[in-house]
């Protein structure tokens, strides 16, 4: 029998939004539960550092708090709080130094991380794939991430960049063509 | 023959930054050389173990609580120290307002057709007229948003008319019908290719709402999304895209959603939801759609069940094997074709190699038929809803040869679109 938690599940989280906007405390509680892990595992390969992307998450979701009344439902929900989530990971990077360089010059593995949970459930090749990723250039990263991560369109990846959805294909393209060449190597 | 395409060129094509007639060349390439349509088959095997690879970090459970503690913390500091939100609280009472302007409007019998108030000299009343909303067994955000997608240029009519709380009252009515997104149900009995296309799709289209339930599930070739969201039900990105164990056995149930997709299955696998289709169709509004399979014609198959229902009778008519698929009169301008550059695309689809035998019966509208008459796309009203029929489990097929999303997807997208007043 479908019971009641599956059906609330299919509430979306813009009506959710604006119930929590309308001073609902357990459709706020629900929406930052629903959305924490994936945004969570967004941060993390955004920065490669677990505790970073501990304090980032919870930074975006009390920035989402303090701006709730500023969403107007125009676009979905999501969007407006990638581009948060995205704009926090890029001061932390800037602020901590870490930049493309730092990253190619670690060793292949170190700072490898996944999540506490012991959810290393990946193989060589998906561990390879995720160093791939992790080396990719920070121009093309988030558009990939949002893409095959967090099964974005391309319209509303836009959005969150702040740019065309063309730029979007493009820099999915380049992080692809990227990803095949470091894989490559790696074989 | 020319020479193979590269990765490069595939990727490009795939994502589409290929210029139209690197594009082109690609795809008339594909369509030849079984070679390379082999590799784009592994460009999107690719792409998935990409996505399936990101997906898969664990997170710090005991911090997600931690954060939505502080957050609602956050909240109501925030609520304590505004002096004056005055948007805020305005935004507050909206549902409150729009409860009482559908309370008032039941009460004064507005919803009803024969209500004797003089509509047409009041947009405000036209509009809630026209909403027509039937006080049946589903919840009334279910009624809302299915009856309302029919009246929302009778709401923004009635919304200029209007002024003060009233006007804000409509204006959130129709941000609550525009923001919603059609609700499936996808059944299916058998493993199938079809079933995990349309699975596939409905995980990842953002523009529905899905809950799938496979009758026969076989873990083995259920390698898809359905395994791995139970697997991971946190980290799936399709969070509201689940596979459910049980189907809705009440029509309250069912009322939950828009559009049932009802794949190859037995009547009996459907238990009580198969003597709920027609209500759910005539009386509540809902949508479904059949997809014909191997058994859909057999005496106990879910469509035999449903004649009344079904845009088509079934016939006997021999296997006229693979044939070219021809759009009619009809399909020409129906929004259920509503894909881009329809005259083209639908010159371009695979053909297709199986479609179930079949008649359309009076009053249906076929909108696309085989070579030899039989038609592959059906639609019928019924009561306030409608039904629909694709007359063939695969149209798979269609994403196989150029590429995932060329012409499977999107058919499906503009069906089920239309098929939910979208």
């Amino acid at each position: 029998m479908q019971d009641t938690a599956q059906l609330e599940a299919i509430r979306t989280e813009d009506a959710l939004a604006l119930e929590a906007q309308a001073g609902n405390e357990q459709a706020l509680r629900e929406l930052v539960g629903r959305l924490y892990p994936g945004m969570y595992t967004f941060v993390l390969r955004m920065l490669h550092h677990e505790e970073d992307a501990r304090d980032v998450t919870q930074d975006v979701f009390l920035r989402m708090v303090a701006h709730l009344a500023d969403y107007r439902g125009e676009y979905k929900f999501t969007t407006w709080l990638f581009r948060i989530a995205i704009n926090r990971a890029r001061d932390v990077m800037r602020t901590r130094g870490r930049t493309m360089a730092d990253l190619d010059a670690l060793p292949e593995t170190e700072g490898f991380l996944e999540g506490p949970d012991g959810l290393i459930r990946a193989g060589e090749e998906r561990q390879k794939l995720l160093e791939a990723v992790r080396r990719l250039p920070e121009s093309v990263r988030p558009s990939l991430l949002l893409a095959y991560q967090q099964g974005m369109p391309h319209a509303e990846i836009a959005k969150v960049l702040g740019i065309t959805p063309n730029a979007v294909k493009l820099r999915i393209h380049k992080a692809m063509q990227l990803l095949r060449k470091k894989m490559e190597k790696y074989r | 023959m020319s020479a193979h395409v590269t990765w490069s060129e595939l990727d490009a094509t795939r994502q589409g930054v290929a210029s139209d007639e690197e594009s082109r060349r690609v795809r008339d390439h594909l369509a030849a050389c079984p070679e390379c349509t082999a590799s784009m088959g592994t460009l999107l095997d690719e792409e998935r173990e990409l996505a399936e690879t990101l997906a898969t970090a664990g997170f710090p459970k005991e911090h997600r609580e931690e954060t939505a503690s502080l957050a609602v913390e956050r909240f109501r500091e925030l609520k304590k120290t505004d002096a004056k939100p005055a948007r805020r609280a305005w935004e507050a009472i909206l549902p409150a307002i729009a409860a009482a302007v559908l309370l008032v409007a039941l009460m004064a019998g507005m919803f009803k057709t024969s209500a004797v108030r003089p509509v047409d000299e009041d947009p405000v009343a036209r509009a809630l007229k026209d909403l027509s909303i039937p006080a049946d067994a589903e919840s009334a955000r279910a009624r809302l948003v299915r009856f309302g997608h029919k009246a929302l240029p009778a709401l923004k009519a009635a919304e200029s008319a209007a002024s003060g709380e009233l006007q804000e009252s409509l204006a959130y009515l129709r941000e609550v019908i525009l923001n919603s997104k059609p609700r499936v149900l996808f059944i299916y009995s058998h493993p199938s290719n079809e079933y995990l296309a349309l699975s596939r799709f409905l995980v990842k289209e953002p523009s529905f709402l899905a809950h799938r339930i496979q009758f026969k599930a076989d873990p083995p070739l259920m390698g898809d999304v359905s395994e791995w969201a139970a697997k991971f039900p946190e980290q799936a990105p399709e969070r509201f895209h689940r596979a459910i164990t049980e189907i809705p056995r009440t029509i309250e149930e069912l009322a939950e959603y828009d559009i049932i997709v009802a794949g190859d299955c037995l009547a009996s696998e459907a238990g009580p939801a198969a003597a709920l289709l027609d209500p759910f169709v005539r009386k509540l509004g809902g949508s479904l759609l059949f997809i014909a399979g191997p058994h859909s014609a057999g005496e106990n198959s879910l469509a035999r069940a449903t004649p009344d229902l079904l845009p088509v009778e079934f016939t006997t008519a021999a296997d006229a094997g693979p044939q070219r698929v021809l759009m009619t009169e009809a399909g020409r301008t129906h929004p259920a074709l509503g894909v881009e550059s329809r005259e083209t695309f639908f010159n371009n689809v695979p053909d297709v190699r199986w479609v179930q035998a079949s008649t359309a019966r009076p009053g249906s509208t076929v909108l696309l038929a085989m070579t030899s008459g039989t038609p592959l796309l059906a639609i019928r009203s019924a009561g306030r809803g409608q039904v629909g029929f694709v007359g063939s489990d695969e149209l798979y097929m269609w994403r196989a040869k150029v590429g995932q999303e060329k012409y499977h997807h999107p058919l499906y997208r503009a069906l089920l679109a239309a098929m939910a007043n979208r």
